[in-house]
């Protein structure tokens, strides 16, 4: 199967959720007991795509649309790029599917939001 | 240090003493008398400030300051700074012509603008050729919200050039070619067949043996040697000369245009997710910073790889003192210092120097804190506290996963955590007013508003966020 890059889809998909869910509030942290938020920290996503999956100079953003499950785990398998591979050794489907569950549930940003200096 | 052999006064003593650091300085020397120590410090100075500029060291022996002189001797040599090193006129030519002749120009700095004459003239040649730039923030080279400043677009801007400039970069090799860093080294050129490359730069003038940060050799179409700032000017006259048609060039400035406000709105876009997250966001952290300093002349004296470039995203960087530079070998301890010095270089301009540091960064040198109380510098220190070394996180995390291991171990020797430090406290005991550990986004506003009233003021501030890692 030809890999697609998760940073592609990602960046393209973003663009689009902020479109589609304009009125979607980001209005707290992710619940600490939720299980795929604590596989997603104690595995090391967060170092390089954010405690939110919204990603960094280290990492592609990974929400608010994520791959399905399928692509999802393919690319953490075999990635492209710097990313290192997480073998079902180190993070297994079990696993895998709760992270992605995780990141699934993170809305997009609140619309209204003016980062920039003026 | 004695050089003769005397009755023991002194634990330690040198032959060489300049050996420790001949690799990374441009030039030392170690005076016999006061006639030599004044020329020798006037020429340190001379090559110090000459492009390619760099540290110099005089080493005085004991014996040399202790003597007694006699008033009169003193030599006091007349200080004239050398011209700095332009490029071939012949060369500046040949480039200006390649420059005009292409479809798609593109131009690269790095370590270009020494002063704000750099960052005219970079204005200026790019307006006029209608070339994107692609500015490596070694120093402050291109403003920011400029629509020619295309840095968020380096690899399509690359990979479409017919001609490449780089000026004063580093890394010309890296700039055209891409290495994945990965256990098997990939590499594969990103600048098309065919494109003409040339490089302006003083850096063969100080090329060093030992340690090396010249990084890979690239095949060029034209390398001319000699300052880049000091040259710019030469070739801008060469450029209008030869420009005709005026056509070609309103056309890219239309997409350029386009493209920039399309890499506005993303930047938006992403600055927007985790807008409420604790730890706080890198994006919130540098967008409150950015609101609370409009209106100030401001300065950001530290480097922004480590916070995902947001400051240079979401900041209108338009003039050269706004922006000192990285520490240029992703090394850390450099920070701290180096914002002290430009707080105390811009001290008298009354300008707001800003210093987003990493936790790591910090502590290889916390105690420069009390310089910046004992001279009451307007330094406003922000705490980008990750509690990590976070670069080797990410290491160590990849190298486990490759070796298919896991990383819970990762945190092992890399962790600034259990206890976490608390800077605020540690900057009060040296004197500097301080806030935190802030971890709620929504205190950051009103917390950088007092700072900001107690650095006007004219003495530091520090505050401590827990923030996100990048």
């Amino acid at each position: 199967m030809r890999r697609i890059p998760l940073w592609l889809l990602v960046t393209m998909a973003t663009g689009m959720a902020q479109l589609a869910s304009p009125n979607s509030a980001q209005s707290s942290d992710p619940s600490t007991e939720d299980p795929g938020y604590q596989a997603y920290m104690r595995n090391g996503c967060y170092a390089c795509h954010g405690t939110w999956g919204q990603g960094s100079v280290a990492g592609a953003p990974l929400a608010p649309n994520v791959l399905p499950l399928a692509a999802f785990t393919s690319y953490l398998r075999a990635p492209a790029g710097v990313m290192p591979p997480y073998d079902a050794k180190v993070l297994d489907d079990a696993t895998v599917a709760k992270i992605h569950a995780y990141l699934g549930s993170i809305p997009a940003a609140s619309t209204g939001i003016d980062p920039f200096q003026r | 240090m004695r050089a003769n052999a005397e009755p023991f006064d002194s634990l330690h003593s040198a032959q060489n003493s300049a050996v420790i650091v001949r690799d990374y300085i441009k030039w030392d020397d170690q005076p016999a008398s006061l006639t030599h120590f004044s020329e020798s410090l006037t020429r340190a100075y001379e090559l110090a400030i000459t492009p390619p500029a760099g540290p110099v060291l005089l080493v005085a022996d004991s014996s040399l300051q202790e003597a007694e002189t006699q008033r009169g001797s003193e030599h006091l040599p007349q200080l004239r700074p050398p011209s700095p090193p332009v490029g071939d006129p012949g060369a500046i030519e040949e480039a200006a012509t390649m420059l005009v002749a292409a479809q798609s120009p593109a131009i690269v700095v790095d370590r270009l603008a020494r002063s704000q004459a750099g960052v005219v003239s970079l204005v200026q040649l790019a307006e006029a050729l209608q070339a994107p730039v692609i500015d490596q923030a070694g120093r402050m080279n291109m403003p920011t919200r400029h629509y020619l400043n295309q840095t968020r677009r380096a690899g399509a801007i690359i990979r479409q050039a017919d001609v490449i400039m780089g000026v004063e970069v580093n890394d010309f090799w890296g700039t055209v070619n891409a290495l994945a860093d990965v256990t098997h080294r990939k590499e594969r050129r990103i600048s098309k067949d065919g494109a003409r490359l040339i490089t302006l730069t003083s850096a063969a003038l100080g090329i060093r043996s030992n340690f090396q940060d010249f990084q890979r050799r690239q095949d060029v179409t034209l390398a001319i040697t000699g300052d880049g700032e000091a040259t710019l000017p030469y070739l801008l006259q060469a450029v209008r000369k030869k420009l005709t048609s005026a056509r070609t060039r309103a056309d890219r400035a239309l997409k350029l245009k386009e493209a920039a406000a399309q890499i506005r709105q993303q930047d938006g876009m992403e600055a927007a997710m985790a807008w409420e997250a604790t730890p706080i966001s890198v994006a919130r952290l540098c967008a409150e910073v950015g609101k609370a300093v409009e209106g100030h002349d401001w300065s950001l004296a530290s480097h922004d790889i480590g916070l995902s470039s947001w400051p240079h995203r979401l900041w209108d960087f338009k003039e050269h003192h706004q922006y000192m530079g990285h520490m240029g070998g992703i090394g850390i301890g450099y920070t701290l210092p180096g914002a002290i010095g430009t707080a105390l270089a811009l001290k008298d301009r009354g300008t707001l120097v800003v210093n987003i540091i990493g936790d790591g960064d910090f502590l290889c040198a916390p105690q420069a804190l009390w310089t910046a109380a004992h001279h009451q510098l307007p330094l406003l220190t922000i705490m980008h506290n990750n509690r990590a070394y976070h670069q080797e996180v990410m290491h160590v995390q990849r190298m486990a996963c490759r070796h298919s291991r896991g990383i819970d171990r990762a945190r092992v020797g890399t962790a600034i955590d259990n206890p976490n430090i608390d800077f605020g406290m540690l900057a009060k005991s040296q004197g500097v007013w301080s806030a935190g550990p802030i971890a709620d986004p929504k205190d950051l506003g009103p917390t950088l508003k007092r700072a900001i009233e107690v650095v006007r003021a004219g003495a530091p501030a520090l505050i401590d966020v827990v923030s996100q890692p990048r």
